[in-house]
């Protein structure tokens, strides 16, 4: 407004207020931030509540302080640079917003500035969601809202309690909800990004490695974090520390197949140098490779919600036959099924798979590739391949001898094998015998391509948990798995699993059988039957709300939203219809609000009373008008002056009324009856 | 639908005022700040993003009733201001009624003592009303007298310009307000000034007959106070034994009395120092409880006394001219 203004200061309370509710918004920062944003804004907050605590001074009472805040003020902004670069991403972006948070919380003097503060604490709100969308943080997010908006209440108004102020602030954020679920569903949503995205937009927790790299020890309790550094590429068995989802997936008519069958294909790797495997380049793959393939049986239906990996591959059933066009999905010659770009945020597709399949029986352009071992390379396994070769018959006879071996040799599984040096292969083979599936699956490999039948490894995930609430099973990353493919004349590229050959509980039951027990469920609980019964259904249910949660309101963009009105009775729903169900919508709300607000005028006064206002209303339409100053008995009097053919109607309209509110001795009835048959006219 | 338009046409004489919304300087700030929230969250595709850049939509919308509400549930009434003497503050009765069960917050009531004057620019206008009050709160189901004062310039009548009432409550994110057209005009006496000693008081004229003149020497009873009688003559000793407002009564035989005339103040200059100094005599005759008359050039006011014939005279100084 134009109006101008005094320089108005926002209450003591009000800055007092401000400053508890920037604190809660912003400590959840704290666990991703470097320790000196935290202490900044520590330090910041300290000096507030030392001015108010003991008269410290404040930048704006001395010249030097003054100096002093603006200098620290620059030199936090260029330790924000020093240790993110140049580029403000997001990481960056949220400690400067922290940071100046709290340098301006020390110079709030006016309204504006007060204000401009609570402004800042707004957008720290909704920087929460760049690291977690979970419920719990929504929650906190409403939380902060009412802190925020009960901050704005408290610039305004000071003389009611402190309790009242929340309580208004709630009631109103509480009457917001409506009109926030309308726009939320009735929006119509871009997919975006519009100008493009820092690189740090995201948190990539854990995701399958390209590569495998035999032989080193996983560390043991490695952070799974959101800070990038700390993600290690590089290791299957890694992954079994984490419990982070990798998708879910729900089957048409909720047609579970068999566990053994539950092998949900990733990337393939190739090429080793002894120890890594590495997928086919880029310039290795021919472009005129295709999949042939002959499928019996009936096919398994399901559509996959694949949470973000930064990666182009996408996880389908072994093996996939219809696949989505949407996201110019391909299948590679090796069987690979990739997206065009990188998932940088949550997909849905749906897909069928055939379990039983013949994959390239024929002829397969890569045989080539499935052949090659490195030169002078496990020694002792090429010749342990050359004796089960003279002995078997056939491929197939030869594939079921090293099976045997693995069975018969003492192989055992373990996600803590011990550490491999010199040549991993031979080792594991001959020495330690403990690994789980990269060892198992990389000397299976080995053993075949040094018998001169092609072989690869694929990885991807085995098993996963169905959710006996909704139905959903859930892979996480602690199911990836590594598994072998031989190709066979005329039988095509068949599945082999060792590691099942070895631990057939892995298979059969999933890696969660084969965690400790404290992964499944707290240690405090672990001996109680019924407790652990209770934890799993509470947890089960839990479970089934965040992944409904997260399908249905942190994945809501453009193709959700066009489900979902289709499904609510929309039409071929485009943004013309949505903009009219919002106008409509939003029609409704502001007159629901209105309603609501403005109909306690009357609500808490008696009947009588209202009555009787309404026969003042109709002499006031004559300008009789009731002062305030009148009472009941004046104001007859007057007003039968002024109509002297309604002296009786209206001495007998106020004697009720009287005898009604102060003696209690007169019939509502009548009371009511004579006002409604009064209209006095001039 | 002839129903509907009774409805809203009697709804609309109802509604003595209508009240105004508009955003607020930070209120524009805040549309700016959830603008840029909703890009933001299209850009990362951060659903929970949109929920609170909506949220936010949703709690301006709630301020928006609210802050009506407010403003909406607040009736007034206005009382009539008394003349005042130039450079005095004219104090104008407002009643501020609260009916509803609600307290009213935060009312912010502003002046506009020229509402004619005229710009181009809408607010401009806006921007010259004066604060003037500001209540805290009026109690749920309470009314609070607020005596208004208006300053004045100039004697002669003034017209009483516009009122403002408006309040940011809850959030300060909006404006709301409506206007009241005070309506009215007060007449404004001359400054009571001068330092010329007042003509000495003398006998009655001739030709006036005095049956019973009062007068200020000889107490000579009582009769019940009326309006204009002078306050050192009202008997506060029988007020406190019975309650009864009585006034004293005097007979002046001699009848003190003065005529205050133009020519008194011809050696002044200044036409204004001229009413000023009559003003100020008259004000003296009264408390001294003399008769008094004036004199002005193009008319006479004949010996009298009381509030009424003090009012009389005064505005004669105060319309001089006009």
């Amino acid at each position: 407004m134009a109006s101008k203004k005094p320089v108005v200061a926002p209450s003591q309370t009000a800055i007092h207020w401000l400053m508890v509710t920037l604190t809660i918004i912003a400590i959840p920062h704290f666990f991703y931030q470097p320790v000196w944003v935290a202490l900044i804004f520590l330090l910041m907050m300290s000096w507030r509540v030392m001015h108010s605590w003991r008269g410290w001074l404040l930048p704006a009472d001395k010249r030097l302080l003054k100096v002093l805040h603006s200098i620290s003020a620059v030199l936090t902004i260029v330790l924000v640079f020093y240790s993110y670069g140049v580029t403000i991403g997001r990481d960056a972006g949220v400690a400067l917003l922290t940071t100046m948070a709290a340098f301006k919380i020390v110079e709030v003097k006016s309204l504006r500035d007060y204000y401009l503060s609570c402004f800042m604490g707004f957008f720290l709100v909704i920087t929460h969601f760049f690291f977690n969308q979970s419920i719990p943080i929504v929650i906190l997010m409403l939380v902060n809202v009412i802190l925020l908006t009960s901050c704005l209440i408290t610039a305004n108004e000071t003389d009611s309690s402190a309790k009242n102020r929340v309580k208004q602030a709630s009631i109103m954020v509480l009457q917001a909800t409506p009109l926030m679920l309308l726009l939320f569903v009735l929006f119509p949503r871009i997919s975006g990004p519009i100008w493009g995205l820092p690189n740090d937009a995201m948190d990539i927790p854990d995701s399958l490695p390209d590569t495998m790299t035999l032989g080193e020890v996983p560390p043991r309790n490695s952070a799974i974090s959101g800070m990038s550094d700390d993600i290690t590429i590089g290791n299957i068995s890694q992954l079994t520390q984490s419990d982070a989802i990798a998708f879910r997936v729900k089957f048409e008519n909720n047609q579970f197949p068999d566990r053994q069958n539950l092998y949900w294909r990733g990337p393939v790797l190739w090429h080793t140098d002894g120890k890594r495997w590495l997928p086919l380049n880029e310039k290795q793959k021919k472009q005129d490779q295709v999949v042939q393939l002959h499928v019996t049986g009936k096919p398994t239906s399901y559509s996959i919600t694949l949470e973000p990996h930064d990666r182009r591959w996408l996880f389908a059933l072994d093996f996939p036959t219809t696949y989505p066009q949407t996201m110019q999905t391909q299948l590679t010659a090796d069987g690979e099924l990739n997206s065009r770009e990188a998932i940088k945020q949550r997909v849905q597709y749906q897909l069928s798979s055939h379990h039983q399949y013949q994959f390239n029986p024929e002829m397969d352009g890569y045989l080539g590739y499935g052949l090659n071992l490195p030169d002078d390379r496990h020694p002792r396994s090429q010749r342990l391949a050359r004796d089960l070769v003279e002995k078997s018959e056939s491929s197939e006879a030869y594939i079921e001898s090293v099976l045997d071996y693995f069975r018969q040799q003492n192989f055992s599984y373990s996600l803590t094998p011990p550490a491999l040096r010199g040549d991993t292969i031979d080792q594991f083979l001959f020495e330690t015998r403990q690994g789980f599936c990269e060892h198992y699956a990389a000397s299976f490999t080995v053993l075949m391509r040094a018998a001169g039948i092609p072989a690869r490894i694929v990885t991807g995930y085995q098993g996963g948990d169905i959710n006996p609430v909704d139905q959903i099973l859930t892979v996480r990353q602690r199911d990836a798995h590594a598994w072998t493919e031989v190709w066979l004349p005329n039988k095509g590229w068949i599945r082999i699993d060792p590691t099942a050959t070895v631990s057939s509980n892995r298979v059969d039951f999933g890696i969660g059988d084969l965690l400790p027990a404290e992964r499944r469920s707290p240690r405090a609980i672990a001996n109680n039957d019924r407790l652990v019964e209770m934890w799993q259904s509470a947890k089960n249910n839990w479970d089934a709300l965040n992944s409904a949660w997260d399908m249905w309101v942190v994945s809501y963009g453009p193709e959700r939203q066009l489900d979902l009105l289709k499904k609510l009775g929309m039409q071929q729903p485009d943004w013309q219809k949505m903009i009219s169900w919002l106008a409509i919508g939003i029609a409704l709300i502001f007159s629901w609000i209105a309603w609501t607000t403005l109909r306690l005028k009357s609500a808490s006064q008696d009947k009588s009373q209202r009555v009787y206002q309404q026969f003042c209303a109709k002499l006031a339409r004559l300008d009789i008008v009731r002062q305030p100053h009148e009472g009941p008995e004046d104001f007859a009097h007057r007003a039968q002056q002024a109509l002297p053919a309604y002296q009786q109607q209206i001495a007998t309209i106020s004697h009720l009324y009287l005898h009604l509110r102060y003696r209690g001795d007169a019939v509502e009835e009548a009371f009511f009856d004579s006002v409604k048959q009064f209209k006095p006219q001039l | 639908m002839l129903m509907l338009r009774q409805y809203w046409q009697r709804w609309r004489q109802q509604q003595r005022y209508r009240v105004f919304i508009l955003p607020s300087r930070y209120g524009m700030s805040y549309a700016i700040l959830i603008l840029v929230m909703l890009l933001g969250a299209i850009n990362y595709n951060n659903s929970l993003g949109h929920l609170l850049s909506f949220l936010l939509v949703g709690v301006g919308h709630v301020a928006m009733h609210h802050s009506y509400r407010n403003v909406r549930q607040l009736d007034y009434q206005l009382g009539h201001a008394e003349p005042k003497f130039c450079e005095q503050n004219i104090l104008l009765p407002i009643t501020f009624i609260n009916q509803s069960p609600r307290p009213i917050r935060q009312l912010e009531m502003a002046y506009l003592a020229s509402p004619s004057a005229s710009s181009w620019w809408p607010f401009k206008k806006f921007s010259r009303y004066v604060a003037v009050y500001k209540a805290a709160l009026i109690a749920a189901d309470h009314n609070s007298l607020h005596l208004l004062p208006i300053s004045t310039k100039k004697r002669g009548w003034q017209d009483l310009g516009r009122l403002r009432l408006s309040s940011v409550y809850p959030v300060g994110l909006l404006f709301s307000w409506f206007f009241i057209d005070i309506n009215q005009r007060v007449l404004v006496y001359p400054k009571p000034i001068g330092n010329k000693p007042m003509p000495l008081p003398s006998a009655m004229e001739a030709g006036v007959a005095f049956q019973h003149q009062q007068g200020i020497d000889d107490f000579a009873g009582f009769h019940r106070y009326r309006e204009g009688d002078a306050r050192q003559h009202i008997a506060w000793k029988a007020l406190a034994r019975d309650g009864v407002l009585r006034t004293k009564q005097f007979s002046s035989p001699t009848g003190q009395s003065l005529m205050l005339q133009w020519q008194d103040v011809a050696d002044l200059q200044d036409t204004e120092a001229k009413l000023s100094q009559l003003c100020q005599w008259i004000l003296s005759a009264d408390a001294a409880g003399l008769q008094y008359g004036l004199v002005m050039p193009n008319h006479t006011i004949d010996i009298s006394h009381g509030e009424q014939h003090r009012h009389q005279c005064l505005q004669a100084l105060a319309l001089y001219g006009e």
